[in-house]
């Protein structure tokens, strides 16, 4: 072999060339890629709307762990559908196994109790059914009174420093999923109207549950009205929210929906 | 994005900073990774509140900053920085954050999707920053280095699980510059480009490579390129340390616990770090056998501290499986069946399939193995093949394949489905080893 050829294939040579292969078909698909999303963002994503008019997220749950016990419900979150998130622990869903999507509406809205009894300074509420709630609309009667609530034996207070003034929930976009201009003209009604977030530990955000024929009794309050979407789910794990104040959506595979 | 990484690393490196002292900056960076993680776990055992820790580390990095400030003071800047400006640092460093912004805009139009990332790892993260109490510890069973990591990029972006995400290729890339810098102390006359084209091929390979749908490792959420980057920088350290004229003990310590930390990542870095380390070890003696001897004791410390250090997360797993309320109802039964390793029929039916996925992985990491199989082509000859690297070279090949074969061959999942689910992960999870051998080979002389 000549002294050039030997000189053309050097391994410094082959290594330059080598370094271009690369570069053109690792960074081609990228490029057109970002070329792509830049120009139509969000267009990949195909989901079909969640009928609206089906019962919320027990039933599906109830439909999955029926049909399946390897894995615990998959829940796709977002605003754009991606991402998997799952619901306590467990298996994830294979992606082959889920042969159509849904959008479902997280339906944070009020939850009306149907059963309310009110005497002077209380108001007791015995749930027809199982509820899972984040918070407390109230009206209050007397503000420089401590409001408190009374289950299980116990008394709970509501912390002044954890109520919040109803216009600005009101203002939150997205707060109410379903029926807003209804919840907005029902909250605006209150006159003393504070709204009171259940939390643990570091104000982390929560779910409580409220158990079938319970009877609750509130004190200091005049009316009020629960908000939640029922579902007992911690709200860290699932109900994320993020700084974009983004309303989340969740998609399940059709076969776990009726 | 950028003033976030440059934050990203300053605190980590002042966090690494307060214990070691002569090492290279980015071996302090990634020493400081490793205390936050430390003191990460061990905040949350004792209850305290993220913020609260946050605190207290922003207040170790201003101490530490006045220590280096006081230290460094009659060296700072002056003339190591011009002694280091020149074409191929110039060249490297745009490379460098050309790749790092490419993955950025990636994180910016590719949503946190990718399962895994969402079901373990951010899900911990999430942990780490609300802290809402040890029983409520997602997956204690799966380890925890990245997410805390990531909690402390997640808590800087203000809680934006997207952009939060840079913290991943930064550390990647930094992880293989920290390599390509050692490997440009130890080897001083060797040849500067070859080294650097090198350099910048695993850059991209780790950068690009992406899995199932289109999920880069670089940036997904994923684990298995940050476990292969550990490896690759414990296993460097450790042959570094040993194949020195005389043993160097500062590297065969950081070595020691960057692999040992690999079990922090994944539950797999258990398993191959620890075989990592008996191969390397097994190396020293064979092969360094005096050396091995004189510093017997220096090793044994070393191998204490390497198995307390991989046996953090699974007594994590231990403790915190015993606080909740429901028990796992897991069993390692279901996932492994060991008696798989004695039945040939399985090996007959199994081998093909496995065999299959092998080749085709070879093929998705082209971009490491055809330059190792030139470099390997060049140095061919009788001394090479000899030579202690070559053996050992040899030696982890072969573990690498059995290693994958009898995974596969003992799996209680149904084969072919966690073939197409894993076993590019898996893979994956020794490139970083391997790219170690073809900094090493290139740069391989043989004795006059």
């Amino acid at each position: 072999m000549s002294k050039k050829i030997k000189n053309t294939l050097s391994l410094k040579n082959l290594f330059i060339c080598l370094l271009i292969i690369i570069i053109y078909f690792n960074y081609k698909g990228i490029l057109q890629n970002l070329f792509f999303l830049s120009k139509n963002n969000n267009s990949t994503n195909i989901i079909t709307k969640y009928p609206e008019d089906l019962e919320f997220f027990n039933k599906v749950i109830n439909e999955y762990f029926k049909q399946d016990d390897f894995s615990s419900p998959t829940f796709y979150f977002s605003p754009h559908e991606l991402g998997i998130h799952i619901l306590g622990e467990g298996y994830r869903l294979n992606n082959y196994r889920v042969k159509k999507k849904y959008l479902i509406k997280n339906k944070n809205s009020l939850i009306s109790v149907k059963n309310i009894q009110k005497n002077q300074n209380n108001l007791n509420i015995i749930n027809s059914e199982r509820l899972n709630i984040h918070g407390l609309f109230i009206d209050i009667i007397d503000p420089t009174k401590k409001i408190s609530y009374y289950r299980k034996n116990k008394s709970h207070i509501l912390d002044n420093s954890k109520l919040i003034s109803c216009n600005e929930i009101i203002k939150k976009k997205n707060f109410f999923v379903s029926n807003v201009e209804n919840s907005k003209k029902k909250i605006l009604s209150f006159e003393n109207c504070k709204y009171y977030q259940f939390s643990i530990k570091n104000n982390l955000l929560t779910s409580i549950n409220f158990y079938k024929n319970e009877k609750i009794f509130f004190q200091n309050i005049k009316k009020i009205e629960l908000y939640g979407n029922n579902l007992d789910i911690n709200s860290y794990i699932i109900l994320d929210s993020d700084s974009r104040n983004f309303n989340y959506f969740y998609a399940v595979d059709s076969i776990y929906v009726n | 994005m950028l003033i976030s990484s440059v934050l990203f690393v300053l605190t980590f490196y002042l966090l690494g900073n307060l214990i070691l002292r002569r090492h290279l900056f980015l071996e302090k960076f990634f020493i400081g990774l490793v205390i936050f993680y430390l003191t990460l776990i061990l905040s949350n055992l004792l209850g305290q509140n993220y913020k609260d820790y946050i605190l207290i580390i922003k207040i170790i990095c201003i101490l530490s900053f006045i220590h280096f400030i006081i230290i460094k003071y009659d060296s700072f800047i002056k003339f190591k920085l011009k002694k280091k400006i020149n074409f191929i640092n110039f060249f490297i460093s745009v490379f460098f954050i050309i790749l790092l912004t490419e993955n950025y805009i990636d994180i910016k139009l590719y949503t946190l999707e990718a399962g895994d990332a969402l079901a373990y790892w951010f899900n911990k993260t999430k942990y780490f920053l609300y802290s809402p109490g040890l029983e409520h510890f997602p997956k204690p069973d799966y380890p925890n280095f990245l997410s805390s990591i990531w909690s402390f990029s997640f808590y800087i972006f203000e809680k934006d699980y997207d952009q939060s995400r840079i913290i991943i290729p930064l550390v990647l890339f930094l992880g293989i510059l920290l390599i390509f810098q050692k490997i440009r102390l130890i080897f001083k006359d060797n040849n500067i480009y070859l080294n650097s084209i090198l350099f910048l091929i695993i850059l991209i390979h780790f950068s690009t490579y992406s899995f199932a749908a289109s999920y880069r490792f670089s940036n997904s959420g994923y684990v298995d390129g940050l476990l292969s980057l550990f490896l690759m920088i414990g296993f460097l350290y450790i042959y570094l340390s040993i194949n020195n004229e005389t043993f160097n003990k500062k590297d065969y310590f950081f070595g020691i616990v960057i692999l040992g930390i690999s079990s922090s990542i994944k539950n797999e870095g258990f398993v191959i770090s620890t075989a990592v380390f008996f191969i390397l070890n097994l190396y020293f003696y064979l092969f360094f056998k005096k050396k091995f001897t004189d510093n017997l004791n220096i090793l044994i410390v070393n191998s204490l501290i390497f198995l307390i250090i991989i046996f953090i997360p699974i007594l994590l797993s231990f403790y915190l499986e015993s606080l909740k309320i429901t028990v796992s109802s897991e069993n390692i039964a279901d996932f492994i069946n060991v008696s798989n390793l004695f039945k040939i029929d399985l090996h007959i039916e199994r081998f093909y399939l496995i065999f299959r996925y092998f080749l085709i992985n070879c093929y998705y990491n082209l971009e490491i193995f055809f330059p190792l199989l030139l470099i390997l082509l060049y140095k061919l000859s009788l001394s090479f093949i000899r030579s202690k690297l070559f053996i050992l070279f040899i030696g982890f090949s072969l573990f690498f394949v059995i290693y994958l074969y009898s995974l596969y061959i003992v799996t209680a999942f149904p084969l072919e489905w966690h073939l197409s689910t894993s076993f590019n992960r898996i893979f994956f999870q020794f490139i970083g080893i391997f790219s170690s051998f073809a900094f090493l080979i290139i740069n391989y002389k043989e004795k006059s």
